[in-house]
Protein backbone atom coordinates (compact mmCIF):
# COMPACT_ATOMS: atom_id res chain seq x y z
CA UNK A 1 0.00 0.00 0.00
CA UNK A 2 2.97 2.51 1.15
CA UNK A 3 4.45 1.60 -2.30
CA UNK A 4 1.05 2.59 -4.17
CA UNK A 5 0.80 5.88 -2.49
CA UNK A 6 4.37 6.36 -3.26
CA UNK A 7 3.69 5.53 -6.81
CA UNK A 8 0.97 7.75 -7.25
CA UNK A 9 2.81 10.76 -5.50
CA UNK A 10 5.74 10.85 -7.55
CA UNK A 11 4.14 9.80 -10.60
CA UNK A 12 2.25 12.79 -10.43
CA UNK A 13 5.01 14.97 -9.26
CA UNK A 14 6.76 13.73 -12.82
CA UNK A 15 3.86 14.45 -15.25
CA UNK A 16 3.40 17.82 -13.40
CA UNK A 17 7.38 18.81 -14.23
CA UNK A 18 7.20 17.63 -17.46
CA UNK A 19 3.88 19.12 -18.37
CA UNK A 20 5.82 22.34 -16.47
CA UNK A 21 8.32 22.09 -19.33
CA UNK A 22 10.72 20.31 -16.89
CA UNK A 23 10.55 23.30 -14.53
CA UNK A 24 8.66 22.64 -10.98
CA UNK A 25 5.68 23.97 -10.30
CA UNK A 26 5.20 27.41 -9.70
CA UNK A 27 2.83 28.74 -6.50
CA UNK A 28 1.47 30.93 -3.98
CA UNK A 29 1.05 33.09 -6.67
CA UNK A 30 -0.19 36.67 -6.80
CA UNK A 31 -2.15 38.32 -9.43
CA UNK A 32 1.08 40.42 -10.32
CA UNK A 33 2.91 36.69 -10.96
CA UNK A 34 -0.38 35.42 -12.97
CA UNK A 35 -0.19 39.42 -14.92
CA UNK A 36 3.78 38.55 -15.47
CA UNK A 37 3.00 34.42 -16.46
CA UNK A 38 0.22 36.07 -19.01
CA UNK A 39 2.81 37.99 -20.16
CA UNK A 40 5.44 35.78 -20.90
CA UNK A 41 3.01 33.39 -22.75
CA UNK A 42 2.14 36.39 -25.29
CA UNK A 43 6.01 36.93 -25.74
CA UNK A 44 7.43 33.11 -25.93
CA UNK A 45 3.72 31.35 -27.13
CA UNK A 46 4.69 28.39 -24.60
CA UNK A 47 3.37 28.07 -21.28
CA UNK A 48 6.59 28.59 -19.01
CA UNK A 49 8.70 30.03 -21.92
CA UNK A 50 11.31 32.10 -20.53
CA UNK A 51 13.41 34.70 -23.14
CA UNK A 52 16.09 36.94 -22.53
CA UNK A 53 15.92 39.06 -25.36
CA UNK A 54 15.95 42.37 -24.72
CA UNK A 55 13.28 44.06 -27.61
CA UNK A 56 10.08 42.12 -28.25
CA UNK A 57 9.18 40.54 -31.50
CA UNK A 58 6.86 42.92 -33.58
CA UNK A 59 3.80 41.86 -32.93
CA UNK A 60 3.63 41.50 -29.08
CA UNK A 61 3.18 45.59 -29.18
CA UNK A 62 -0.37 44.99 -30.04
CA UNK A 63 -0.74 41.31 -28.10
CA UNK A 64 -3.49 41.72 -25.73
CA UNK A 65 -5.77 38.64 -25.41
CA UNK A 66 -8.59 38.78 -23.06
CA UNK A 67 -10.83 35.39 -23.38
CA UNK A 68 -14.22 37.11 -22.47
CA UNK A 69 -17.77 35.22 -21.85
CA UNK A 70 -21.40 35.88 -21.04
CA UNK A 71 -22.50 35.75 -16.99
CA UNK A 72 -24.37 32.82 -15.96
CA UNK A 73 -24.76 31.26 -12.93
CA UNK A 74 -25.28 27.89 -14.54
CA UNK A 75 -22.03 27.73 -16.14
CA UNK A 76 -20.44 23.71 -16.44
CA UNK A 77 -23.65 22.30 -15.10
CA UNK A 78 -25.19 20.83 -18.25
CA UNK A 79 -24.02 18.39 -20.01
CA UNK A 80 -27.07 16.25 -21.45
CA UNK A 81 -29.09 16.86 -24.44
CA UNK A 82 -32.06 15.56 -21.93
CA UNK A 83 -31.26 18.61 -19.40
CA UNK A 84 -31.16 21.08 -22.40
CA UNK A 85 -34.09 20.13 -23.77
CA UNK A 86 -35.76 20.37 -20.41
CA UNK A 87 -34.58 24.12 -19.95
CA UNK A 88 -35.95 25.13 -23.95
CA UNK A 89 -32.62 25.62 -25.69
CA UNK A 90 -33.40 23.57 -28.29
CA UNK A 91 -36.56 24.27 -29.18
CA UNK A 92 -36.32 28.22 -28.57
CA UNK A 93 -35.03 30.28 -31.61
CA UNK A 94 -32.04 32.19 -29.84
CA UNK A 95 -29.12 34.32 -31.01
CA UNK A 96 -26.59 34.61 -28.47
CA UNK A 97 -23.91 36.00 -31.20
CA UNK B 1 -25.66 26.57 -35.27
CA UNK B 2 -24.53 24.02 -33.53
CA UNK B 3 -26.03 22.84 -30.09
CA UNK B 4 -23.16 23.85 -27.84
CA UNK B 5 -23.88 27.46 -29.96
CA UNK B 6 -26.99 28.00 -27.73
CA UNK B 7 -25.63 27.41 -24.91
CA UNK B 8 -24.45 30.33 -22.95
CA UNK B 9 -22.19 29.19 -20.07
CA UNK B 10 -19.98 27.48 -23.20
CA UNK B 11 -20.11 31.05 -25.54
CA UNK B 12 -16.21 32.71 -25.38
CA UNK B 13 -14.82 34.56 -27.47
CA UNK B 14 -11.29 36.37 -28.23
CA UNK B 15 -11.67 40.29 -27.81
CA UNK B 16 -8.48 41.87 -29.62
CA UNK B 17 -8.27 44.99 -29.71
CA UNK B 18 -7.50 46.21 -33.12
CA UNK B 19 -7.49 49.64 -33.03
CA UNK B 20 -3.80 51.05 -33.26
CA UNK B 21 -1.76 54.15 -31.64
CA UNK B 22 -2.44 57.35 -33.54
CA UNK B 23 0.57 59.00 -35.60
CA UNK B 24 1.44 61.29 -33.58
CA UNK B 25 3.13 58.78 -30.52
CA UNK B 26 6.17 57.99 -31.86
CA UNK B 27 7.01 53.82 -31.45
CA UNK B 28 9.20 52.35 -29.42
CA UNK B 29 10.34 48.57 -28.58
CA UNK B 30 9.25 47.05 -25.93
CA UNK B 31 10.62 45.15 -23.54
CA UNK B 32 11.04 41.35 -24.42
CA UNK B 33 12.27 39.58 -21.24
CA UNK B 34 10.24 37.79 -19.60
CA UNK B 35 9.54 37.49 -15.70
CA UNK B 36 12.57 35.12 -14.21
CA UNK B 37 15.30 37.71 -16.58
CA UNK B 38 13.15 40.80 -15.67
CA UNK B 39 13.86 39.70 -11.80
CA UNK B 40 17.11 38.76 -12.40
CA UNK B 41 18.18 42.12 -13.61
CA UNK B 42 15.86 44.09 -11.93
CA UNK B 43 18.77 45.61 -9.32
CA UNK B 44 20.92 46.38 -12.15
CA UNK B 45 17.64 47.82 -13.84
CA UNK B 46 16.70 50.10 -11.10
CA UNK B 47 20.26 51.20 -10.47
CA UNK B 48 20.73 52.48 -13.55
CA UNK B 49 17.55 53.32 -14.46
CA UNK B 50 17.05 55.30 -11.57
CA UNK B 51 16.50 58.93 -12.83
CA UNK B 52 14.06 57.92 -15.69
CA UNK B 53 12.05 55.86 -13.42
CA UNK B 54 12.33 58.46 -10.86
CA UNK B 55 11.32 60.88 -13.43
CA UNK B 56 8.11 58.49 -14.47
CA UNK B 57 6.92 58.33 -11.28
CA UNK B 58 7.15 62.08 -10.52
CA UNK B 59 5.00 62.73 -13.70
CA UNK B 60 2.56 60.34 -13.04
CA UNK B 61 2.42 61.77 -9.35
CA UNK B 62 2.00 65.50 -10.77
CA UNK B 63 -0.37 64.55 -13.66
CA UNK B 64 -2.58 62.14 -11.15
CA UNK B 65 -1.58 58.93 -12.89
CA UNK B 66 -2.31 60.63 -16.35
CA UNK B 67 -1.67 57.87 -18.95
CA UNK B 68 -1.63 60.13 -21.88
CA UNK B 69 0.63 63.06 -20.54
CA UNK B 70 3.32 60.21 -19.41
CA UNK B 71 4.14 58.57 -22.40
CA UNK B 72 7.56 60.16 -23.41
CA UNK B 73 8.73 59.81 -19.60
CA UNK B 74 7.46 56.39 -19.94
CA UNK B 75 9.54 55.55 -23.62
CA UNK B 76 12.38 56.72 -21.87
CA UNK B 77 12.29 54.17 -18.77
CA UNK B 78 11.23 51.24 -21.68
CA UNK B 79 14.55 52.18 -23.45
CA UNK B 80 16.62 52.27 -20.64
CA UNK B 81 15.38 49.00 -19.19
CA UNK B 82 16.17 47.51 -22.95
CA UNK B 83 19.54 48.99 -22.73
CA UNK B 84 20.09 47.62 -19.27
CA UNK B 85 19.00 44.22 -20.38
CA UNK B 86 21.62 44.56 -23.47
CA UNK B 87 24.49 45.51 -21.35
CA UNK B 88 23.71 42.20 -19.28
CA UNK B 89 23.52 39.77 -22.10
CA UNK B 90 26.62 41.58 -23.72
CA UNK B 91 28.32 41.33 -20.33
CA UNK B 92 27.48 38.41 -18.13
CA UNK B 93 24.96 36.33 -20.40
CA UNK B 94 26.17 33.20 -18.96
CA UNK B 95 26.30 33.82 -15.29
CA UNK B 96 22.40 35.82 -16.04
CA UNK B 97 21.14 32.50 -17.64
CA UNK B 98 22.36 30.33 -14.86
CA UNK B 99 19.96 32.77 -12.26
CA UNK B 100 17.07 33.33 -13.81
CA UNK B 101 17.17 29.63 -14.94
CA UNK B 102 17.78 28.80 -11.05
CA UNK B 103 14.98 31.56 -10.02
CA UNK B 104 12.44 29.59 -12.63
CA UNK B 105 12.98 26.45 -11.01
CA UNK B 106 12.72 27.84 -7.96
CA UNK B 107 9.69 29.92 -7.83
CA UNK B 108 11.60 33.14 -8.54
CA UNK B 109 12.18 32.98 -4.88
CA UNK B 110 15.88 34.80 -4.99
CA UNK B 111 16.48 33.24 -1.29
CA UNK B 112 17.00 30.21 -2.96
CA UNK B 113 19.61 30.88 -5.67
CA UNK B 114 21.92 32.65 -3.47
CA UNK B 115 25.18 30.32 -5.35
CA UNK B 116 24.22 31.22 -8.67
CA UNK B 117 23.26 34.67 -7.83
CA UNK B 118 26.62 35.47 -6.34
CA UNK B 119 28.27 34.39 -9.29
CA UNK B 120 26.09 37.15 -11.23
CA UNK B 121 27.25 39.14 -8.98
CA UNK B 122 30.77 38.82 -9.19
CA UNK B 123 30.46 39.22 -13.24
CA UNK B 124 28.59 42.75 -12.86
CA UNK B 125 30.92 43.73 -10.16
CA UNK B 126 34.01 42.85 -12.76
CA UNK B 127 31.94 44.15 -15.89
CA UNK B 128 29.63 46.78 -15.30
CA UNK B 129 31.55 48.08 -11.93
CA UNK B 130 27.49 47.19 -10.28
CA UNK B 131 27.01 46.03 -6.61
CA UNK B 132 23.35 44.94 -5.44
CA UNK B 133 22.54 47.25 -3.31
CA UNK B 134 18.74 47.04 -1.68
CA UNK B 135 17.37 50.08 -1.11
CA UNK B 136 16.28 51.52 2.45
CA UNK B 137 17.10 48.23 4.17
CA UNK B 138 19.85 47.94 7.17
CA UNK B 139 21.42 44.28 5.95
CA UNK B 140 21.49 43.14 2.55
CA UNK B 141 20.39 40.01 2.97
CA UNK B 142 22.10 38.63 -0.38
CA UNK B 143 25.52 39.05 1.62
CA UNK B 144 24.86 36.44 4.80
CA UNK B 145 26.97 33.82 3.91
CA UNK B 146 25.00 30.97 6.37
CA UNK B 147 21.11 32.01 6.30
CA UNK B 148 18.34 29.74 7.75
CA UNK B 149 16.56 28.96 4.87
CA UNK B 150 18.97 28.05 1.60
CA UNK B 151 16.22 26.08 -0.74
CA UNK B 152 17.24 23.15 -2.52
CA UNK B 153 20.88 22.01 -2.71
CA UNK B 154 20.35 22.18 -6.67
CA UNK B 155 21.16 25.36 -7.17
CA UNK B 156 24.45 24.90 -5.18
CA UNK B 157 25.46 22.22 -7.55
CA UNK B 158 24.28 24.03 -10.50
CA UNK B 159 26.79 26.84 -9.30
CA UNK B 160 30.00 24.75 -8.62
CA UNK B 161 29.25 22.54 -12.15
CA UNK B 162 29.10 26.38 -13.65
CA UNK B 163 32.52 27.22 -12.08
CA UNK B 164 34.04 23.90 -13.15
CA UNK B 165 32.90 23.91 -16.42
CA UNK B 166 34.34 27.76 -16.58
CA UNK B 167 37.27 26.59 -15.24
CA UNK B 168 37.63 23.54 -17.54
CA UNK B 169 37.42 26.27 -20.78
CA UNK B 170 40.25 28.75 -19.05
Amino acid sequence: MTAFFGLAGHGVEFIRYWDNGWKKDRFDLDAWDERMMNRDFLLTGVPRGQSHEPVAPEHFKTAEVRLQRYYTPYRDQFFSLRERLYRGYVTGNWDLS
Amino acid sequence: MVLGDLFIGRHEWENVDKNSLPKDIPEVDEVGATSAPLLSAAYYIGDKCKPYNDDFMLCKDEKNGGTLDCLKEGRRVTRCAISALQDINKHCFDEFKLHYECLEQENHRLGHCRSSESIFRKCMFTNLKFEKKIPGVEQQIHLNENPIFQGTSKDKSNAKQFLKAREAKE
